[in-house]
């Protein structure tokens, strides 16, 4: 047919098509102001992240340096092992319980097979884990290129190999665990696995300290059992290479080769059945067996009216419903425990142990839990056009937030004061007031400031997933500056009455900050109808795609 | 009780530069069943949405039940149901629970809100999955759901935007009677529907809007005496013109000849 394309040239050209549409998509996003202020958020959030990586990054280059020029054979594997498990972990749960591109959209034109292979090897390449971990590669390339040039002779392809097998096999086992990733329930588990493995590193640290000295002597006696993996035996290539054994550096390099042939020939079994034309989108279950009807009557709560009554049960519906947020409710307690746990050294534990460690545990709590205030119609998703349809005030529907999420805020505050007490000694009564004070304060002002992001720059959230949640850049950075600036002004206060040497006057003015922030914070509240009123067609637009 | 259900005065909408509605002026009798018409991006969903209140017009004025909605909107949307274009559902409760949810948050109390929960549930053959997320639901269950949280405080007012889109037919047999039923008890339901066959049987009146304007309204038969009247000579007299033959009179369908695509042949 005339104006086709013969088909050798087509696979190119539909690569080349699909990276413009990803540009695209990226160059529109861009049009609206509300898309730029996300970007630069997203820029702000990311250069820490890439901080984080730039730092692990020397840590791994100075170790691989270490390990060729002090001669400690132990540090190149465990630098690649290191590479290896987060390559492979961090995107399958990161993504994992997170929406799963669907690539049947793309499979609807006339894809060539190779096309989509490529395309599925592009998309791990982009990953930022991965683009991480080829960083770490080269860092540790570095690191031997300083200590033993003569060794990257064999680091060069060795480490090629070591990150075409990591990629293949990253692919390889998002395809196998599309099966069961399509399940939300199984996106949940595995966002409360990427929890648990999160906070079992802030462990590494306590539990070093206790048992490091006997850490080094089981690795050392490990390296055989480690030796046939893919970490292993880049590295068994390049020292033995370096010590100018060839012939086992050429074994180390085949069993790379033949780790990497074997995870190929996995992806493309995925692969195939995916481009035949396998559906494994969020399937409906058929149940077995019917249930019986139960409709259970709404709840009824003292001293709320009918209409904040039944918005209380929803959102705290929602809210036990939503795994993500266990996570964010669990994790201050987790890290206060963890703090708590490292004040091994004098110098730690002068602080942890003072009455410090009781205000910073809530101030920390408080910063974590803004999260739940700023985007706080973000999971109402499209039912925010039925808040808007039925005859409710939209002053009632953010009522109903708060008085849950301060409820949350208040159970939180009292579960970390166990926590504290338990780990530090319980705080000084002065201390204790002080920081309620305080937080009262900054809870109110963040309610206020929240209140208004949320109508202002809503984003709407997918439920049990954490990463590619979209959240508005601005409404990301206010979430962290307001708690931020607050609690600066109220340890200014507190910093000021000590200084004249009556610290419980702080008491009394910190109270009084709560009492400028319980104004503002109704005034917002006031407000909120007439806002809603004027933003509803960018909140149901933005909340009710999708 | 007010005689007109329905009423807007030079009702526009615009957004940016496209005026989506312009000066639209309906008239909406109580206890009529009414099918709103157009072509796609005609501006049907856009009028819908100002009417219940979910989009703010740029100039003009809706009265529902003699009520002015702009002045007086928590009234208003006592006296209507309303089943938008997104559905407006909370996905992550359960039909009953969402029923529930509906039904309180229109003021009836717990008892009454559970009782019609659950008669809703049966009604729309929902009630065999009481612990089923919506999120879980296919299209079909989720619009029977969305159409049964509308009813559940008995609006005066309906208005239902695609209602049947995506129900099977079974279930559009049970919900066209409902509808009907609501209708004799003195109901009054406002609709848009591309599929103009369910338009044609459900409704009594129409309303036609094209590129924004209300181009047409009254019941069908005078619609079509006017066609015809328009198009008497060189037609059958004893034939009888459908709402389709109609409303593509008023909008021009018939006189648009597709270009042809020389590529396709």
């Amino acid at each position: 047919m005339a104006g086709v394309n013969c088909l050798e040239n087509q696979t190119a050209d539909q690569l080349r098509l699909i990276a413009g549409l990803r540009w695209r998509i990226f160059v529109n996003l861009l049009r609206t102001r509300r898309g730029k202020a996300d970007l630069a958020g997203r820029a702000v959030a990311g250069s820490f992240i890439g901080c984080g990586a730039l730092g692990i990054g020397v840590l791994l280059a100075v170790g691989s340096w270490a390990g060729f020029h002090q001669n400690i054979p132990l540090l190149l594997p465990a630098a690649l092992w290191f590479v290896f498990l987060a390559w492979q972990l961090l995107p399958v749960f990161i993504t994992g319980f997170g929406a799963q591109a669907d690539s049947s959209l793309l499979l609807r034109f006339p894809l060539r097979y190779s096309a989509f292979v490529a395309l599925t090897l592009a998309y791990g390449l982009a990953d930022p884990v991965t683009v991480a971990a080829l960083f770490w590669l080269v860092m540790i390339l570095a690191g031997i290129a300083v200590a033993a040039p003569g060794a990257l002779l064999w680091a060069i392809p060795a480490l090629f190999l070591f990150s075409i097998v990591n990629l293949l096999l990253s692919r390889a086992v998002f395809a196998w665990l599309d099966r069961w990733l399509a399940r939300r329930r199984t996106r949940e588990i595995l966002g409360i696995g990427f929890f648990v493995l999160m906070m079992s590193f802030q462990l590494i640290r306590p539990l070093s300290e206790r048992w490091g000295k006997r850490a080094v002597p089981t690795l050392a006696r490990l390296t055989p059992i480690e030796r046939p993996f893919p970490p292993g035996l880049a590295a068994y290539a390049v020292q033995s290479g370096h010590n100018g054994a060839a012939a086992p550096a050429l074994l180390g390099l085949g069993g790379l080769l033949a780790f990497a042939s074997g995870f190929g020939w996995l992806l493309g079994i995925r692969l195939r059945a995916q481009y035949r034309g396998e559906n494994l989108s969020e399937a409906q279950r058929e149940q077995a067996g019917r249930e019986t009807t139960s409709v259970h009557r709404s709840w009824q709560l003292a001293g709320l009216s009918p209409v904040l009554a039944a918005l209380v049960e929803k959102d705290l519906r929602y809210l036990l419903r939503n795994t993500a947020q266990y996570l964010n409710l669990a994790v201050p307690l987790i890290l206060v425990f963890v703090f708590g746990l490292n004040g091994g050294t004098r110098a730690r534990r002068s602080i942890l142990g003072g009455a410090a460690f009781f205000p910073i545990s809530v101030g920390y709590c408080l910063l974590v839990l803004s999260n739940l205030v700023y985007n706080s119609l973000g999971y109402d998703g499209a039912g925010v056009a039925m808040l808007f349809a039925a005859p409710v005030r939209f002053r009632d529907v953010l009522l109903s937030k708060n008085l849950l999420h301060g409820l949350l805020i208040s159970i939180e505050i009292l579960l970390v004061s166990i926590l504290v007490s338990v780990l530090t000694g319980p705080p000084p009564p002065l201390t204790v007031v002080l920081t309620l004070a305080g937080a009262l304060f900054v809870i109110l002002l963040n309610f206020a400031a929240g209140n208004l992001l949320s109508l202002y720059f809503p984003r709407r959230l997918q439920f049990g997933t954490m990463r590619r949640q979209n959240q508005s850049g601005v409404a990301a950075l206010t979430m962290f500056l307001v708690p931020g600036t607050a609690m600066g002004v109220a340890t200014g206060v507190y910093g000021l009455c000590r200084w004249a040497g009556h610290a419980e006057w702080a008491v009394l003015a910190l109270l009084g900050l709560a009492g400028v922030s319980f104004v503002v914070y109704q005034r917002v509240l006031a407000a909120s109808c007439a806002i809603a009123g004027r933003k509803r067609d960018v909140i149901m637009e933005e909340l009710c795609k999708g | 009780m007010n005689s007109i259900a329905i009423e807007t005065e030079s009702l526009s909408r615009r957004f940016g530069e496209l005026e989506a509605v312009r000066q639209v002026n309906l008239r909406v009798e109580a206890g009529q069943f009414y099918g709103f018409l157009g072509p796609n991006g005609a501006g049907k969903s856009t009028t819908i949405k100002m009417l219940t209140g979910l989009l703010e017009p740029s100039s003009g004025c809706i009265r529902v039940l003699g009520l002015d909605l702009g002045r007086d909107p928590l009234e208003v949307k006592r006296q209507i149901g309303v089943v938008p274009e997104g559905m407006a559902l909370f996905d992550r409760l359960t039909g009953p629970e969402y029923l529930n949810f509906a039904g309180r948050m229109y003021g009836l109390d717990r008892i009454t809100a559970a009782e019609r929960a659950r008669e809703l549930l049966e009604f729309m053959t929902l009630a065999d999955r009481p612990k089923t997320l919506i999120v879980d639901y296919s299209h079909g269950m989720k619009k029977k759901l969305a159409l049964a949280a509308a009813v559940v405080h008995g609006p005066k007012v309906l208005f239902l935007d695609e209602p049947f889109e995506g129900v099977d037919a079974i279930a559009a047999g049970a919900l066209k009677a409902m509808l009907n039923r609501m209708i004799a008890r003195g109901a009054t339901i406002f609709l848009t529907s591309h599929v103009l066959e369910i338009v044609e049987r459900l409704c009594s009146h129409v309303g036609i809007i094209h590129q924004g304007a209300l181009v047409a309204q009254g019941s069908i038969e005078e619609l079509r005496s006017g066609v015809e009247a328009r198009h008497h000579a060189g037609r059958d007299p004893g034939a009888r013109l459908s709402l389709e033959q109609i409303f593509l009179d008023i909008v021009g369908g018939e006189r648009e000849t597709p270009p042809e695509l020389s590529w396709l042949e």
